[in-house]
């Protein structure tokens, strides 16, 4: 369940979409994919409305989303031949594609053959040898260990700045701050229930950064507590009792004393602006209304028994 | 184990060949090569017709979850109960046997290779359908590189359960009675099944031992080989 998303995504930028699990990024992210049409709303891209996966955007997956049954040069190839691409115009740009990626020699292995972090290489490649404009990426490091994911995040932003990789915009989900702040030039903190975009920081420090910057080190805070902070006022004057009638665990809400003692009536403080426009001249609008599908309704009522 | 074998082997062949000249063994291996083509031809025609079915349906969890229970369903019919209806059919339409009661043998087994092939199609991965949905894989690509090879294994499990129900079911379809009319195709089956009804024991230990000998090595050289195939490359996971 989505509300009110509205973003720009302009033209040589990665977007990070940040937030917990469960806060509705892989929903967007599939909307703005076509694989997921929204109930209300629309996504717009290219001045078209999407409602079926557009050529133009390709999709890198946290499960790294390999056929077993194809070699590395098949899994690759698999986008161009869809393109109808001719057979030797097709073994070239995939070669291309999985020499840039660093996998050069492995072009007949079988994925069960290769390690997590060369499968999702292969991910990579298979994206992006169809030169799409806009990758989406569903963290697409989550699945990896420490050590493999960032060698791939800086080999990424690596032939990102150099020019080399054959896209003009990026879109990051992720739930990994220091992720989003190394990877991204503006990033959207998600709030859940419902997810919308509780605010949108921008990271103006060139790279390559360093995680141990001192303003790497302010931003990572600055967003930490951002995330934190909303989530204890969305909660506050919620009954959230742990052991139903006793009161125990209930979440107070915040009144001021003045109010309590009677001297001044209690005034709702204004919503937070979950909304930001861009105007760029190129790019996609992302436009989700309020939406309660019949799955969400059968949550909210759940809740709602003893 | 190998001596209890061996030691049987002799024995049948001792007992057969003390009813029937060894130019009737050739004569049986023969109508058991046309009971394999049958049988192969059947499987094949069956295949294409349900496993684009099976697909389609298992794809659909709505669907699916319909069909499935209605697929065993059919699969656990007794299928000679509907061999009346279609004898009648050959003989008033004047069909030839050898075509027409072909299907009978298909009838009952066609649904294992249906609903194994739906069980496959609904456990295809979610992530593998959308990375298609999002190259725009259509067509026969997609059925080429996506739907044929993730349903693989499981469509070989329906094929040889089909195959071996067909074998069994020769011997009930290849020669059918109407009133007092007989149909028979020429075939192994309708070999055993004439044997039967006369009670000539040394005939219907051959025919069996000779269609027994056909499962065995076809399983052997054919289906065994396709199912390592199936578990090494195409197994998800």
């Amino acid at each position: 369940m989505l509300d009110g998303i509205d973003f720009t995504l302009a033209e040589g930028e990665i977007i990070g979409l940040l937030g917990r699990s469960g806060s509705g990024k892989s929903t967007l992210l599939r909307s703005i994919a076509g694989l997921a049409p929204p109930s209300a709303g629309s996504v717009i891209y290219l001045g078209n409305e999407v409602t079926a996966p557009p050529s133009g955007i390709t999709m890198v997956f946290q499960g790294f989303a390999l056929f077993p049954w194809l070699t590395v040069l098949e899994n690759v190839q698999l986008g161009l031949e869809a393109l109808g691409l001719s057979t030797g115009e097709l073994h070239r740009r995939a070669i291309e594609a999985i020499d840039l990626i660093g996998l050069d020699g492995f072009e007949s292995a079988y994925p069960r053959e290769l390690s997590g972090g060369m499968r999702q290489r292969v991910g990579f490649a298979r994206a992006l040898v169809v030169h799409p404009n806009i990758l989406l990426m569903d963290e697409p490091f989550s699945a990896l260990d420490v050590l493999t994911a960032e060698t791939l995040r800086t080999d990424f932003l690596d032939l990102w700045s150099e020019g080399q990789l054959p896209i003009k915009g990026v879109i990051l989900v992720t739930h990994n701050i220091e992720e989003a702040v190394l990877m991204c030039d503006r990033i959207f903190i998600f709030g859940s229930n419902p997810g919308r975009i509780l605010n949108e920081i921008k990271v103006e420090l060139p790279h390559p950064r360093a995680r141990l910057d001192p303003a790497f080190r302010d931003l990572v805070e600055r967003i930490y507590v951002e995330m934190t902070t909303q989530a204890v006022s969305v909660h506050a004057g919620r009954r959230t009792e742990y052991f139903p009638g006793t009161g125990i665990g209930t979440i107070l809400p915040h009144v001021s004393s003045n109010s309590l003692a009677g001297q001044r009536s209690f005034a709702r403080p204004a919503p937070t602006s979950a909304r930001t426009i861009y105007g760029n001249d190129e790019g996609m609008r992302v436009r989700t209304a309020l939406v309660v599908s019949k799955f969400q309704l059968f949550q909210v009522v759940c809740r709602q028994l003893p | 184990m190998a001596v209890i074998c061996a030691f049987s082997m002799w024995k049948i062949t001792v007992f057969v060949l003390q009813g029937v000249t060894p130019d009737e063994v050739g004569t049986t291996v023969f109508l058991g090569c046309v009971t394999m083509v049958r049988v192969f031809v059947l499987i094949a025609v069956a295949s294409v017709i349900w496993v684009p079915v099976g697909v389609w349906i298992g794809l659909r969890p709505e669907a699916a979850r319909i069909v499935q229970p209605v697929a065993q369903f059919m699969a656990a019919f007794p299928a000679n109960l509907l061999f009346p209806p279609a004898v009648s059919g050959i003989v008033v339409l004047r069909l030839d046997p050898d075509i027409w009661l072909s299907p009978l043998m298909i009838l009952g087994t066609q649904w294992y290779i249906l609903f194994n092939v739906i069980a496959g199609a609904s456990t295809i991965p979610g992530e593998l359908r959308d990375i298609g949905a999002n190259l725009g894989v259509r067509g026969w690509l997609w059925w080429r590189r996506i739907a044929l090879p993730a349903v693989f294994p499981f469509y070989m499990t329906g094929a040889v359960t089909a195959s071996g129900g067909s074998w069994n079911a020769s011997i009930v379809a290849e020669l059918a009675n109407w009133g007092d009319t007989t149909l028979k195709a020429h075939g192994l089956g309708a070999y055993i099944a004439e044997a039967t009804a006369v009670g000539d024991f040394h005939r219907i230990v051959l025919g069996i031992a000779v269609m027994s000998a056909f499962v065995v090595f076809i399983n052997r050289l054919f289906w065994h080989p396709l199912y390592i195939l199936a578990e090494r490359k195409f197994r998800l996971g």
